[in-house]
């Protein structure tokens, strides 16, 4: 038989735990709102040192339809985009930089970066080895509400000028 | 991680599977839960910590609740609990849009949070939430095995998109584990193999032309192109939610638990109250047991009925997103059914049932409209476009897209209808004891046409995530 329910009084054991729960929530609510502010510089003054410390001679600049074609990103849905694409069928190279409008779009970009990325490693999988090991150095990286996606010979190089530039 | 990417379909899901159909009866809930956490961490490691917060709240909530006799006590806690469960969801979805409009109307410059949004947090609190309330009416007993517990609340395959699955529907079988057999974990691969043909062969597709039309700008939308534009997005929607939904389904069925059925053919309602019964059913369910039927739903006169409607429907179209957009999508929601209920009602099932459909699926066609339109305003610009003859009727445009479209269209359009389910199935018939062969290729040709897809695609987008 079961037994019936008879605590009536407000503060039980577990009533302690939830208190304590609720402080380790509010610690974690403030962590998270200290933490990454959205930068206030323009697409235009971010990708300037990017492009720097990249090899322009094996990428051209896209237009908004190719990074739609590309990510299936609308350019207009973002602060801004800057995109360079491989300029040639055999060219990997590649940089995607996205100022966020919100954190919201943060999932949707790093998701289609990393759609992008895996499509590129199934293309040159088996005979581009030099096209491989740039894409498997290849670096997603969000901060300041932006996304950086970069294939480069120095993909590195470029995500400490994006992180220098925020 | 999507359902519909390589990642998930090549690794994750083998994976898992396996460790989940290796280890023993009783360890098979740790092992979900394990698999459930990294496939949330996978997008948001960070946000892991809030769901680990929710689990052991709601955990503890729940056996203080049943723990407790009725008393004053007993309530006060179970509106506490319920308010920080609604704060959370607040704070992550809301306090942004808050924030901006009370930037707006008042003299103030209350600085905007900013934070993305946990993905699935809208489904997770309203299953934690559907287990509080069920636990507070006495309507399922609280969980012991916070294991079990976890496994519920994280199950990844319903745990970024639905179907809100409450607890009542899953405690018998997070209680006692039943052993998955072959046929229901086949039926399982069926059902994630529709939803992963209707996402990716058919959402993925029809999404691209909707949003070149949406693109377009508004002097060159002729009327028609308008139209189009709606009824791609329409398409989209429907595919690419329920064809999630049906892929949860299916997983939830290959490791032994029953999720409920989330869409039921909805453009084949003959009226938007049909409309609903068949659309995100959990949902609607969710609102019907918990917020319409405890406000007295259509039992205290028609007043507070009609309020009940409108705060139901208001609280729907807000659960679907920050924005004014979606708030009116709701109202528009609620206005119709309070209109079919009390004006419209018994003069429309009088009418042939093709005019039914017809004036039940243009109704729908508004109501998307406003959901897929980033403002409000942009809404009944777009409506004007398709409302009004000011500008070009039919255009290029227009041609262009129906001529490269028809195909996939009236694919669509079957895919929509149970006529064609059951043709497939009839057909299937024709091989007589090798049906289930027949059946078995058929999956196989829609998994293949998918991978073959994604592999050469990189538009993958999934519109209920950010819900």
């Amino acid at each position: 038989m079961n037994q019936q329910p008879t605590q009536t009084k407000m503060l039980n054991v577990y009533t302690v735990i939830e208190i304590l729960l609720l402080c380790g929530l509010a610690v974690f609510l403030v962590l998270l709102l200290r933490q990454e502010p959205k930068t206030e510089k323009s697409i235009e003054d971010l990708q300037t040192p990017i492009l720097k410390e990249l090899n322009l001679d094996v990428m051209q600049e896209g237009a908004d339809q190719d990074v739609k074609r590309v990510f299936g990103l609308n350019a207009e849905d973002y602060d801004g985009i800057c995109y360079y694409m491989p300029s040639s069928e055999m060219d990997v190279c590649e940089l995607l930089l996205v100022k966020l409008k919100d954190n919201d779009q943060k999932a949707a970009v790093v998701s289609a970066a990393q759609a992008r990325l895996d499509t590129q490693k199934q293309n040159f999988d088996g005979y581009g080895t030099n096209q491989t090991a740039l894409l498997e150095d290849a670096i997603i990286d969000t901060a300041g509400g932006c996304v950086l996606y970069v294939v480069a010979e120095n993909p590195q190089a470029a995500d400490d000028a994006f992180h220098d530039a925020l | 991680m999507l359902f519909s990417s390589l990642n998930f379909l090549f690794v994750f899901l083998p994976l898992t599977l396996l460790l989940f159909f290796l280890v023993p009866g009783k360890i098979k809930q740790l092992v979900l839960l394990f698999t459930s956490l990294i496939f949330y961490a996978w997008g948001e490691p960070i946000y892991v910590l809030l769901m680990i917060f929710s689990i052991l709240f709601n955990y503890i909530a729940g056996l203080d609740l049943s723990a407790m006799a009725p008393c004053r006590a007993r309530k006060i806690k179970f509106i506490v609990v319920v308010v920080v469960n609604f704060l959370i969801l607040g704070f992550f979805k809301y306090a942004g849009f808050f924030v901006e409009n009370l930037n707006a109307i008042l003299p103030v410059e209350i600085p905007n949070p900013n934070l993305s949004l946990p993905v699935g947090i809208s489904f997770y609190t309203f299953q934690t939430l559907s287990y509080i309330i069920d636990v507070y009416w006495g309507n399922v007993r609280a969980q012991k095995n916070i294991i079990s517990f976890a496994a519920y609340v994280t199950m990844f395959p319903q745990l970024i998109a639905g179907p809100i699955v409450r607890y009542s529907d899953l405690q018998e079988e997070l209680d006692h584990p039943r052993k998955v057999s072959f046929p229901a974990f086949g039926e399982g691969v069926a059902w994630f193999l529709t939803g992963l043909g209707k996402k990716v062969l058919l959402a993925n597709n029809i999404g691209q032309t909707f949003e070149a039309i949406y693109a377009l700008p508004q002097d060159e939308r002729s009327m028609m192109a308008a139209w189009l534009g709606a009824i791609c997005y329409a398409f989209q929607i429907y595919f690419d939610f329920s064809g999630y939904s049906d892929m949860a389904i299916g997983l939830g069925k290959m490791m032994g638990f029953t999720f409920p059925k989330n869409f039921n053919y909805p453009y084949t309602a003959k009226s938007i109250t049909d409309f609903w019964r068949r659309w995100h059913i959990s949902l609607s369910t969710w609102f019907r047991e918990y917020v319409y039927i405890p406000l007295g739903g259509n039992r205290n006169g028609t007043l507070k009925h009609l309020r009940n409607i409108l705060l139901v429907w208001l609280l729907t179209g807000f659960w679907h997103g920050a924005a004014w957009n979606f708030i009116f999508w709701g109202l528009y929601y609620g206005l119709l059914l309070m209109i079919e209920k009390y004006v419209t009602g018994k003069v429309l099932v009088k009418l042939p049932a093709v005019f039914q459909h017809l004036i039940t699926l243009i109704l729908v066609l508004v109501g998307w409209v406003f959901f897929f339109s980033e403002s409000v305003g942009v809404a009944f610009t777009y409506l004007k476009t398709m409302f009004l003859p000011t500008g070009t009727i039919i255009g290029s445009t227009f041609v262009y897209y129906l001529t490269s479209n028809w195909l996939p269209l009236l694919i669509m359009v079957l895919c929509s209808c149970p006529a064609f389910y059951n043709v497939f199935f009839n057909l299937s018939k024709c091989f007589g004891k090798k049906a289930h062969v027949a059946r078995a290729v058929g999956y196989l040709l829609v998994f293949a046409a998918s991978i073959a897809y994604l592999v050469g695609a990189s538009y993958n987008p999934f519109l209920y995530f950010r819900f």
